[in-house]
């Protein structure tokens, strides 16, 4: 948790609206989460995420 | 957290050792410049970052730390600091050590490592220090720098990182939909061709297919499954690999002619475009160079130093002038940005046909071959590759692609080859020539045929299926983040902006107590406005004073700070911020500090004896953390002498019989000190037109004003009927007259007007009584809990009480009614 509180705060509301549209499934969300709490990711890391229900679906 | 110790060996202007004490309090080190003040900054700057942010940034260029951060006679592993602080609810002291020679490594053991980890995080930002440069920073900058500056010291440039690469990936993927849907649409269209359909949709092959299974004498599906197409029927061929299909090969030619002749204008218009708008941005230089150094633009910006010359070559600016043209390129920078964008739509637009078409000829040199037409296979081969490869160019970077006028005709020729007609009419001949096929001949190829087109077909729609559901995750998230990001920012700005507007006309006090201000994110800008007089919101450095400016500087850093600490880093340290602010604005600066950060530590420098002794005598920081520093030398580092209490230091003197010294340093005490009083009490005091009061003037309005309330507060408590207090008021004022009386008797003692050398005579016997005198009186009009001067306190004209902050004192002046 390397983020400081508002930049947590954005993250928290961000993934909230998220969750209302039910854009993305639940795990997805958590990962995102995740990923941005960490304030290190790449660009791929979440290109990654974004297409993981297509893996998921293929596995 | 806070500092209990700072022990600081040979860093920048500090010789050999040097130990301060702030006990986890404010602390003021005051002294003239060139004292070494800032290198105590500057070793606790590095202490909690690892670095000296005054070696880095603008105008730095050829200064290191590990050069210029130990004393100039040291090695960088004989330069150290070390901290014992204290963490909010943690009893025991925590002691941090860093070593020049090992910036990165901050020494502690790793269970407190573990303990202050959260807080070193914060502290490490380096965010706490606040200098007169920076105050600047956040007034006089461009609101895009503001937004910069102000994210900065807010951490918050993570969130810009995130909805940039959010951003990104948006467009990183409206660009693979565009790729996609052009592969998607060419597959359909070969689909259409083979299977001879006017409209296309899966359920219309579905019927095709059944159709010709039915001519096959095979039951009908009910799906479109590449391993059912013939599925249940017996082969009627042996081998049909090099057999053509006359009818398809026509359409086939057919729908590429049409393609050619129809979209040729079409495709013509545009590539004209996009090579038109290619060679714009390719002529333009300047464009072009921002587009390319952008980052490099931003990185320069960020070097300008004060001078404003340029940070490369050095080249002198007029200051301002460098930034105002790298902020013009930026803006072009932006400008090539959409050009790229529109090349982007227009080279999609002539990929999407160019790959159709390509689709076509592929098929037609596959019935060449099979038609051993070996010329025009070969001339279709050379055709497809040309087309591939302008296909490639198309997506790939513009820095390559042709900007050369083509003409019409001989585009066209380029796009429809110059052996086409030839190749058209031999292959239409060929085609008229080929045995028509049996239907159930002609059924069974449909079906083998369509096998590798559907399957790809399948692919390219999966394909495309999943870049659009992506690049529309993207645009969502993307335009959540940032519509978020700018929600959460903008409550974040109205609340620096209250704290701001709150400690501003703290400052001011009545002069400004109508004073508002306007904080508002625009876009990735940062507005700030503050209100004049009433007549509207300027830009803060439009009309207002440089010590009015000074002052929103430190107030706006005060109100970021409360965002900054979170609650962790209680710690602030100021060096010398109050340059440009006037007497009467640092006193009050003192009462801010007290009233709205009681529970900070705030360390200050500075070169203003008078403000370090307002500090003192307003309680922010108490005589045991006040260090002088009084003069430097580079073989030594700073002379100082701390902890100074004046009474204490009267007393020394007398004790080494320097009366005059004694004498005249209880006088410049003393004049302060009632001045200070007189302003509490809002006492009288003679005008004099030329300023220049003197001991006698603010003494006799001090106590004139003390016991005038004493006595007001001794009838306003008889008014209610309360004798204990009556008692109280009266042994205070039967105290008060013993001390004036001496004060009076002993007055002559401090008397400016006595020469020098009339000092010569006295002893320490003679001047004992006149200190105790002044001594007592002091005591009189400061609490002995807080050892702040009480104050008179007001409702309009209503006098109302007599306090100390702590409310030890409290005299209430308002009567029974």
């Amino acid at each position: 948790m390397t983020l400081k509180s508002i930049s947590k705060q954005v993250v928290d509301e961000f993934i909230g609206e998220l969750l209302k549209t039910k854009f993305l499934e639940e795990r997805q969300l958590e990962s995102l989460k995740e990923l941005l709490y960490s304030g290190i990711f790449r660009k791929e890391d979440l290109v990654k995420l974004l297409n993981e229900e297509e893996d998921y679906e293929d596995s | 957290m806070k500092i209990l110790e700072l022990e600081i060996e040979n860093v920048r202007g500090i010789r050999n050792r040097i130990t301060l004490k702030p006990n986890g309090e404010n602390f003021v080190i005051y002294g003239p410049n060139g004292t070494g003040k800032s290198a105590v900054v500057d070793a606790m700057d590095f202490l909690f970052t690892g670095d000296i942010s005054r070696l880095a940034g603008r105008g730095t260029k050829g200064i290191s730390l590990k050069d210029h951060g130990p004393h100039i006679d040291t090695e960088p592993k004989e330069a150290v600091v070390t901290a014992k602080i204290k963490i909010n609810d943690i009893d025991k002291p925590i002691t941090l050590k860093r070593v020049m020679s090992k910036p990165k490594e901050l020494i502690c053991s790793e269970i407190e490592k573990g303990i202050i980890e959260e807080t070193l995080e914060i502290a490490e930002k380096g965010q706490h220090v606040l200098s007169r440069s920076e105050i600047l920073k956040y007034i006089a900058a461009e609101a895009g720098k503001r937004a910069e500056e102000i994210q900065a010291i807010l951490n918050l440039d993570i969130l810009e990182e995130i909805r940039k690469t959010f951003v990104t990936i948006k467009r990183e993927a409206d660009r693979a939909v565009q790729t996609d849907k052009a592969n998607h649409e060419t597959s359909i269209a070969i689909i259409k061709l083979s299977l001879e359909m006017e409209e296309f949709s899966e359920n219309e092959i579905l019927k095709k297919v059944n159709e010709c299974r039915v001519i096959l004498k095979g039951e009908l599906i009910d799906a479109l499954d590449l391993e059912r197409l013939k599925d249940g029927i017996s082969p009627i061929t042996k081998d049909e690999k090099d057999r053509v299909d006359s009818e398809l090969l026509k359409r086939t030619l057919a729908a590429a002619t049409k393609l050619i002749h129809e979209k040729g204008n079409e495709t013509y218009e545009v590539e004209k475009k996009l090579r038109q708008t290619i060679k714009a941005l390719k002529e333009d230089e300047r464009l072009k160079r921002d587009l390319a150094g952008k980052r490099l633009l931003d990185l320069g910006i960020s070097l300008i130093d004060e001078t404003g010359s340029c940070p490369l070559c050095l080249t002198k600016w007029e200051p301002g002038k460098l930034e105002t043209f790298l902020r013009e390129r930026l803006l072009k920078a932006k400008e090539a940005e959409e050009i790229e964008e529109k090349i982007r739509k227009l080279a999609t637009q002539n990929d999407t046909e160019i790959t159709k078409l390509r689709g076509y000829i592929n098929t037609i040199a596959i019935a060449s071959e099979k038609l051993k037409l070996e010329e025009v296979k070969e001339n279709l081969e050379q055709w497809k590759e040309r087309l591939t490869k302008w296909s490639d160019n198309l997506r790939q970077s513009v820095e390559d692609y042709p900007t050369a006028e083509v003409r019409k005709e001989s585009f066209i020729t380029f796009l429809a080859d110059e052996y086409w007609e030839e190749s058209l009419r031999k292959l239409v001949k060929t085609a008229e020539g080929i045995e028509k096929l049996p239907p159930e001949q002609k059924a069974w190829d449909a079906l083998t045929e369509l096998r590798p087109i559907l399957k790809r077909y399948f692919d390219e729609k999966k394909k495309y299926e999943n870049s659009k559901r992506f690049a529309e995750r993207a645009t969502v998230l993307s335009k959540t983040y940032t519509d978020t990001k700018d929600r959460v920012l903008e409550s974040l700005y109205n609340s620096v902006n209250q704290d701001f507007t709150l400690y501003y006309r703290f400052l001011h006090g009545e002069d400004e107590k109508s004073f508002y201000a306007e904080l508002k994110p625009e876009g990735s800008q940062l507005d700030f406005k503050v209100d004049f007089y009433g007549r509207g919101t300027h830009h803060p450095r439009a009309l207002h004073s440089e010590g009015h400016q000074d002052s929103m500087g430190l107030c706006l850093y005060l109100a970021l700070n409360k965002q900054i600490s979170e609650e962790k880093v209680k710690l602030i340290i100021l060096d010398d911020v109050v340059m440009s602010i006037d007497n009467n604005h640092r006193r009050n600066i003192c009462r801010l500090l007290k009233h709205h950060f009681p529970q900070s530590q705030f360390i200050i420098t500075t070169h203003n004896r008078t403000w370090a002794r307002q500090l003192n005598t307003d309680s922010v920081v108490k005589s045991r953390n006040m260090v002088e520093f009084r003069g430097w030398t580079v073989e030594t580092g700073p002379n100082y002498e701390e902890g100074k209490n004046v009474w204490e230091d009267i007393q020394r003197k007398l004790e080494r019989n320097e009366i005059a010294s004694a004498a005249h340093q209880l006088r410049e005490h003393a004049e302060f000190f009632y001045e200070n009083a007189c302003d509490s009490l809002k006492a009288e005091v003679c005008y004099r037109s030329d300023g220049r009061w003197e001991l006698g003037d603010f003494l006799s309005g001090a106590k004139k004003a003390y016991k005038e309330n004493l006595k007001l507060a001794k009838n306003a408590a008889n008014s209610w009927g309360k004798r204990e207090e009556v008692e109280a008021y009266t042994e205070i004022e039967s105290q008060v007259n013993e001390i004036i009386q001496r004060t009076q008797m002993e007055h002559w003692g401090i008397n400016e007007n006595i020469h020098y050398t009339k000092w010569i005579d006295f002893t320490k016997e003679d001047f004992l009584p006149i200190m105790e005198a002044f001594q007592d009186l002091e005591g009189m009009f400061k609490c002995f809990e807080c050892q702040t001067i009480i104050s008179l306190n007001t409702k309009g004209v209503t006098l109302t009480n007599v306090k100390c902050p702590c409310g030890k004192i409290f005299w209430n002046l308002e009567f029974k009614k």
